[in-house]
C-alpha cells in the first residue's frame, strides 16, 4: 500500500501541473510557485517522511490548496486564486520544516 | 559542593547534565568550543560557560581552575570521529589526559567522572551475555580505540576516576532514522534513555563509593531487546513498514549489558523501555496536531 504522504504527494504534484496548464503566460509568478512546489515534492517524496504518519497532516492541507487551485483555474474563477496560493506557501513550508528540509527556497 | 565542570556541556547531552545540576543547586561550567551553540545555558543562574578548546592547555587550566568535581563528555564522535584519526586521538584520548592531569594539579581529591562507551567491547554476539566490564576489549572502530586508549591513560594519571561506559542513547524525538542501523536484524542491543544517562553521570560525581570504579551503564531488562525488535516499535508508531528498515550486514559493537552493579551504586535506571514509547507516542501526537 503507498503511504498516505506519498499519494497525497502524487496529487499535488498531478494538480500542480494541470493548474500550470490552465494559467495564461500573463501569470509568471504563480506559475513561477507552481513549478518550484513540483520540484520540491518531487525530491520530497523519496524522503523517510513521507513513508510516516507524521506526513499525513501536513501533506492534507497541502493537497486540499493543491485541489483547490486547480478547482479555481478550472472554473476560470481566479479572484481567490491569490490568497489560496499564498495559504498552500504557508503549508508547503511548514511541510518542509516539519520534514526537515529547511533552506529549500519555494520561489 | 563547589563548582561541576562540564566538558563538551554544550553538547546535546552535556545541556541535559548541566541542567540537572544545575537544578539540584550544583553551581556549573560549561565548558566548549566556541563555535557550539549555548542556548539554554548562557545567562541562566547557577550556570557559568566558559568557550575554550580541550585541545588547549590554557584553556583547559581555565576551565578546571577551582572546580570540585568534573564530567568530562568532551569528545569527537561517530561519524566524525572516524573520518578524522589523528584529531580523534588529539580530543579523545589527549584532551582527556589533560583534563585529568590538571585537575590532579588543583584538586586532586575531586570527583572525575569520564564517559566511556559499551562499543569498546567490539563484536561480543560470539559470547554469552551479559557483557561485564570484564569483558576483553576489541575496538570496531576508530571512536572505540580512542575510548580505550583514553580509559587507559585516566587509570594511570587519575585513579580515582569513575569510568561509565555507556551504551546507545535513545532520546525521545522523533528524528530520521539512519541510513543503515548499526546491527543485525537478531543482534541484541540495549540502549537507554537519555534522562537515565544523565542521572548516572550526576549521581556518580556525587557517590563517593564510585570512585576508582568502571561501570556498565545501561537501560536494564526492559530495553534489552533485538535490533529488529527495537526498529519496528520505532517504525509501527510511525507507520512504516519495518521492510523500509536496512540493517548492517555484520554485527556492531551492540549487547546486553551487566549493569547490577552500576544500578545498585549510582540508582540511575528510572525510565522502563515502555515508558520511552509512551514518550514517543506523546511526541507523534504533538507533532500531528502542529
Amino acid at each position: 500500500m503507498i503511504p498516505k504522504g506519498i499519494e497525497n504527494a502524487d496529487t499535488i504534484i498531478k494538480s500542480c501541473k494541470l493548474t500550470l496548464a490552465g494559467l495564461d503566460s500573463a501569470d509568471a509568478e504563480w506559475k513561477e510557485v507552481l513549478q518550484s512546489v513540483i520540484e520540491i515534492m518531487g525530491d520530497m517524496k523519496t524522503k523517510f517522511f513521507l513513508k510516516t504518519n507524521l506526513a499525513i497532516p501536513i501533506t492534507n492541507a497541502c493537497r486540499k490548496d493543491a485541489t483547490e487551485l486547480q478547482s479555481l483555474v478550472e472554473k476560470h474563477d481566479i479572484s481567490r486564486f491569490p490568497t489560496v496560493l499564498a495559504g498552500f506557501r504557508d503549508n508547503m513550508e511548514k511541510l518542509l520544516k516539519q520534514a526537515k528540509m529547511d533552506g529549500v527556497i519555494i520561489t | 559542593m563547589g563548582t561541576v565542570l562540564v566538558t563538551g556541556g554544550a553538547g546535546s547531552l552535556g545541556k541535559c547534565v548541566a541542567q540537572r545540576l544545575c537544578k539540584e543547586g550544583y553551581t556549573v561550567r560549561v565548558f566548549d568550543l566556541p563555535k557550539m551553540d549555548f542556548t539554554g545555558l548562557e545567562g541562566e543562574e547557577g550556570i557559568e560557560v566558559l568557550r575554550g578548546d580541550i585541545t588547549q592547555l590554557t584553556s583547559v587550566q581555565q576551565a578546571v581552575e577551582s572546580v570540585s568535581a568534573v564530567i568530562h563528555l568532551a569528545a569527537l564522535l561517530p561519524p566524525a570521529s572516524e573520518q578524522r584519526r589523528e584529531l580523534t586521538f588529539t580530543v579523545n584520548v589527549e584532551g582527556t589526559t589533560r583534563v585529568a592531569e590538571v585537575l590532579k594539579r588543583v584538586n586532586p581529591d575531586a570527583p572525575l567522572v569520564f564517559s566511556s562507551s559499551v562499543s569498546i567491547y567490539g563484536d561480543t554476539t560470539g559470547v554469552k551475555p551479559p557483557v561485564t566490564v570484564g569483558r576483553p576489549q576489541q575496538a570496531l572502530d576508530i571512536y572505540a580505540e580512542s575510548k580505550i586508549t583514553a580509559e587507559r591513560s585516566l587509570r594511570q594519571s587519575y585513579p580515582n576516576a569513575v569510568i561509565l561506559r555507556i551504551s546507545g542513547i535513545s532520546v525521545p524525538s522523533i528524528q530520521l532514522p539512519p541510513e543503515v542501523w548499526p546491527f543485525t536484524v537478531d543482534q541484541r542491543i540495549e540502549f537507554i534513555h537519555r534522562d537515565d544517562v544523565v542521572a548516572a553521570l550526576c549521581n556518580a560525581v556525587r557517590t563517593e563509593r564510585a570512585k576508582g570504579q568502571v561501570f556498565n551503564i545501561a537501560g536494564g531488562v526492559t530495553w534489552q531487546t533485538t535490533g529488529r525488535a527495537y526498529v519496528k516499535d520505532y517504525y509501527d508508531l510511525l507507520g512504516v513498514p519495518i521492510e523500509e528498515a536496512c540493517f548492517q550486514k555484520h554485527p556492531g559493537w551492540c549487547d546486553w549489558y551487566d549493569t547490577e552493579e552500576s544500578q545498585r551504586v549510582l540508582r540511575y535506571q528510572n525510565t522502563s523501555y515502555q515508558a520511552y514509547l509512551g514518550q514517543l507516542c506523546d511526541e507523534i501526537e504533538k507533532m500531528m496536531q502542529m
